[in-house]
C-alpha cells in the first residue's frame, strides 16, 4: 500500500481521504476535473510527508480516462491501490424526471467507476495483488423517494463491486466497498436531514478499511444496523415512510 | 507498417490455473506475421507476452491485458543430423517432436522436463532442467545457437561465440529480451530405448539425502519423491528413483527398443482403463485427508513392494511422469495450484528443507506432491542453477487458503534466500521482488536491464511475471545501486 490512486480527490470524501492516507513513503496520485482544487489537496498531501501526483481528468470521458491511465502507469509503475470517490448528487425536485441530469449522475457515479476499476482490475490480475475500493452510499440500499438516479447509480455500483469481489478475492485482490451515511461534505450539506458526520473521521475510517482490505464498510458504523433494519421493511410499509 | 493481424480475446492462464487473465492473443505463422504482431503492439500501446506451450506453472507465459504472442505455430524441425546429433528447430517445436524425430537414430534430448509438451523456445527461455541436472546442467548448456528476433523486428544470430553476453542472458531470460525463433540443440546419443531404473525408499529426510548422494555417481538420472505429509521422525521420508543409460551393446534388442512406439505412453491403464478419464477418479481424493492417504499409500507401497528393486523402463515412461495421467491438474480445479520450488545450496540443505517441510505443517498446508532433485551451477545470467538441491512442492489454491498460502510461500522464500538459494521463474507465481533481488543480486539484475535497454528500449516485452517480480526487483537493484554510489 505505497502507491495509491484516488479518483475524485479534489473535494469531499476524496480530498479528506487523500489527507488520511498521506504519509512519508507513500505516493498518492490524485485525479479530478478541477486542477486548482487538486493542487491544493496535493499540497496538503506533501505537507503530511507524502508524495503527490495531481492529474486532471474528466471521469465521464473514456478517452481522457485512457490517456490519464496510461500516463499514470508510467508515472507510478508500482500502483497497488485504486479508490474511486467521484460522485455527484444534484438537486432533484420531488416531481422532476430529467433524463439529461440522470445520465450525468450515472456516468459520474457508475460508468466512471467501471472505467477506472476495470483497468485497475486487469492490472492487478496481472500482478496477483492490489486493492480496489469504491465509495457507494447508504442511498443505494433502498429506493427512496429523493434522488432516484443517485440511489440507482449507487445500488448498481454496490452490485458491480460485489461482482468484482466474487471474481477477484481468490486471486489475491482486495475489493472494498464503502457505504457512507450523510457525511459533512459540500455534496451533502443542506440536503441531508440531521447531523452530518465529520468528513475527516469518515476518511480515517475509510483509510483503515482500505489498509485492512475489508469487504464492506458502513461509515459511520451505526449505518450497518440502521440499514440492516431498513432493508427489512416491506415495500408496502416503506412507501408510507418519509425516510 | 500496420498489417492486419488476427487477434482473439482469450483468457490466458498459467499452467497451474491460479494466475492469468483476459488477453489479446495472436498466433503468427511466419516471421513477417511475427514482426507485424510486434509492430501492431507498439502502435497500439499494447505490451507483449511470449508464449509457447504454456507449461510454466505461474505467470511466466501470461499477459493479462496485453498482447500474447503464441509461438506454437512455428513447429518445423528445420534440420536433424544423425551424425552430429544437432537438431535445428523453430521455437514452437516441442520436446515430443524432438525425441520422436531423434530416437530411432539413437538420440534423445539432453534435458527433458517431466512433461514432453514444452517448446524449444519456452525451454530455452526458462532454461529448464531435468532429472539429470546435477550431471549435465539445464538445457541451455546443450544449446549451440539461437536465432532471436528483437522487439524491433531485427533478426540476430546468438551463440557462445556471437554475442555471448546475450546468449547467456536470453537463455533463462523468461522472454523479456527478445523472441527466440530458432534453437540449435545438441542431442545426446543413446544405445537403447530402455533405462535401468533402481528404486530405493528412505524413512526420513537425512536417510533420503544420504541414499540419494550415494546413488549419484553410478546414475545418469536421479529424482526423489517425498511424502510431505509425514511428520516427526518420518519428516521427509520418500522414494528415490535413479536411472542409468545402457551402454553400447548392452541392449541386444536396441534396434527395436529405440522405435518411437516403444517410447509412447500407454493410452490405457492396465490395458483397459482409459487414462484420459483417470483424473476423475483422482478428484475425490483432492483434499488434504485424501492426499495424506495417497501419499501414505505411495510411500508404503514403494517401501514394501519396490525397495531395492531394479527394473527397466523406456525413456518416455521414466521421464514424462506428468504426462502419464492426462489433465491430472484438473483435480485442482477450479482455483488451480501453485508450485513452489526452492533451490538451496548443498551445505544448507539438511537444515533448510526440513525447516520448509515443518513450516508447511505449521501452516496446516503440507504439499500434495513434493519432488527433490540435485543441481549444479551454470553460466547463465538469471540462472536457478546452483551447487545444491531443489524441492518442488505443489499446493492447491482455494478461496480460504489464498492469502495464507502466499504468505507461506514468502516465508519459504525467506528461508531459501537467506541460505543463498534461488528462485525458478518457470514455476513461480508468488515470489516477491525483494526475494528476486536477493536470489540474483543487484549486479546481475542490472546487467539484465542493460541488455533489455539495448534490445527492447521501449519495454515492449513484459509478461505478468516481469511486471510482478522482475521489473520491481530491477527497480530495487537500481535504487540499491544509486545508494551505493
Amino acid at each position: 500500500m505505497d502507491n495509491i490512486l484516488i479518483i475524485g480527490a479534489s473535494s469531499g470524501i476524496g480530498a479528506a481521504l487523500a489527507q488520511a492516507l498521506a504519509r512519508p513513503g507513500r505516493t498518492l496520485a490524485l485525479v479530478a476535473r478541477r486542477n486548482e482544487a487538486l493542487a491544493m489537496v496535493a499540497e496538503q498531501v506533501r505537507a503530511l510527508g507524502g508524495q503527490a501526483i495531481p492529474l486532471a481528468c474528466d471521469v465521464t470521458d473514456d478517452q481522457q480516462v485512457e490517456f490519464t491511465w496510461n500516463q499514470l502507469r508510467s508515472l507510478l509503475p508500482g500502483l497497488d491501490t485504486v479508490v474511486y470517490c467521484s460522485g455527484i448528487m444534484p438537486d432533484v425536485g420531488p416531481d422532476e424526471f430529467d433524463s439529461v441530469k440522470d445520465r450525468v449522475i450515472v456516468e459520474t457515479n457508475l460508468i466512471g467507476a467501471m472505467a477506472w476499476l476495470n483497468r485497475a482490475a486487469t492490472l492487478f490480475l496481472s500482478l496477483g495483488r492490489g486493492t480496489l475500493c469504491a465509495v457507494g452510499s447508504v442511498a443505494g440500499d433502498r429506493g427512496r423517494r429523493p434522488g432516484p438516479a443517485y440511489g440507482a447509480s449507487k445500488a448498481a455500483l454496490h452490485t458491480y463491486m460485489e461482482s468484482l469481489y466474487n471474481r477477484l478475492y481468490v486471486r489475491g485482490i482486495r475489493v472494498v466497498t464503502i457505504k457512507p451515511g450523510p457525511i459533512d461534505t459540500p455534496m451533502a450539506r443542506g440536503k441531508a436531514k440531521g447531523a452530518l458526520f465529520p468528513v475527516d473521521l469518515a476518511a480515517k475510517r475509510i483509510a483503515r478499511a482500505i489498509e485492512r482490505g475489508e469487504r464492506e464498510v458502513y461509515v459511520p458504523a451505526k449505518w450497518a444496523w440502521i440499514m440492516g433494519v431498513i432493508r427489512l421493511i416491506p415495500p408496502t410499509v416503506f412507501r408510507r415512510l418519509s425516510i | 507498417m500496420n498489417q492486419a493481424i488476427a487477434l482473439e480475446s482469450q483468457t490466458i492462464a498459467g499452467w497451474g490455473m491460479a494466475v492469468g487473465g483476459a488477453s489479446q492473443v495472436v498466433a503468427p505463422t511466419s516471421k513477417e506475421g511475427l514482426a507485424a504482431a510486434l509492430a501492431y503492439a507498439a502502435d497500439h500501446g499494447l505490451r507483449v507476452a511470449l508464449r509457447g506451450s504454456g507449461c510454466s506453472y505461474g505467470d511466466a507465459a501470461c499477459g493479462t491485458g496485453k498482447l500474447v504472442i503464441d509461438l506454437a505455430q512455428f513447429h518445423q524441425i528445420l534440420d536433424f543430423s544423425p551424425q552430429t546429433g544437432i537438431l535445428r528447430g523453430e521455437a514452437g517445436v516441442t520436446l515430443r517432436q524432438v525425441w520422436q524425430t531423434a530416437v530411432a537414430a539413437g538420440f534423445w534430448p539432453p534435458v527433458v522436463s517431466g512433461t514432453m509438451a514444452p517448446t524449444l523456445g519456452g525451454a530455452a527461455s526458462m532454461n529448464i532442467h531435468g532429472k539429470n541436472a546435477y550431471a549435465v546442467g539445464p538445457i541451455g548448456e546443450h544449446i549451440q545457437a539461437l536465432e532471436v528476433m528483437t522487439p524491433g523486428g531485427q533478426l540476430l544470430e546468438v551463440s557462445r561465440q556471437q554475442r555471448p553476453d546475450l546468449f547467456h542472458a536470453i537463455i533463462g531470460g523468461a522472454g523479456e529480451l527478445g523472441l527466440i525463433t530458432r534453437v540449435d540443440l545438441k542431442l545426446k546419443p543413446i544405445y537403447s530405448g530402455k533405462l535401468n531404473v533402481h528404486a530405493t525408499s528412505a524413512p526420513n529426510f537425512g536417510a533420503l539425502l544420504d541414499r540419494f548422494v550415494q546413488a549419484l555417481p553410478s546414475s545418469d538420472y536421479a529424482v526423489a519423491w517425498l511424502d510431505a505429509f509425514a511428520t516427526g521422525r518420518a519428516l521427509g521420508r520418500g522414494l528415490i528413483h535413479t536411472a542409468r543409460q545402457l551402454a553400447q551393446g548392452e541392449d541386444p534388442d536396441a534396434k527395436n527398443t529405440l522405435q518411437v512406439q516403444q517410447q509412447e505412453l500407454p493410452l490405457h491403464l492396465m490395458g483397459v482403463f482409459p487414462k484420459a478419464a483417470m483424473w476423475r477418479l483422482m478428484k475425490p481424493f483432492a483434499h488434504p485427508a485424501g492426499m495424506r492417504l495417497i501419499n501414505w499409500a505411495k510411500y508404503q507401497s514403494g517401501r514394501w513392494l519396490e525397495d531395492g528393486k531394479d527394473y527397466q523402463q523406456s525413456h518416455g515412461a521414466f521421464h514424462f511422469l506428468l504426462d502419464y495421467v492426462p489433465n491430472w491438474k484438473w483435480i485442482y480445479r477450479p482455483h488451480g495450484l501453485v508450485q513452489h520450488q526452492s533451490f538451496v545450496p548443498d551445505d544448507r540443505v539438511r537444515e533448510v528443507f526440513p525447516a520448509i517441510l515443518a513450516l508447511c505443517h505449521k501452516h496446516g498446508m503440507p504439499s500434495w506432491l513434493a519432488v527433490l532433485k540435485r543441481h549444479r551451477p551454470d553460466p547463465f545470467l538469471l540462472s536457478h542453477g546452483l551447487d545444491g538441491w531443489s524441492l518442488a512442492q505443489d499446493f492447491p489454491v482455494t478461496p480460504r487458503n489464498r492469502e495464507a498460502l502466499w504468505e507461506m510461500c514468502h516465508q519459504m522464500d525467506e528461508l531459501v534466500m537467506n541460505a543463498g538459494g534461488k528462485v525458478y521463474f518457470a514455476k513461480d507465481a508468488t515470489v516477491r521482488p525483494a526475494s528476486v533481488l536477493q536470489a540474483f543480486g543487484a549486479e546481475k539484475l542490472l546487467q539484465f536491464k542493460a541488455l533489455r535497454d539495448e534490445l527492447d528500449p521501449n519495454g515492449l516485452l513484459a509478461t505478468d511475471l516481469y511486471d510482478r517480480a522482475l521489473a520491481p526487483a530491477i527497480a530495487l537493484a537500481q535504487a540499491a545501486d544509486c545508494q551505493a554510489k
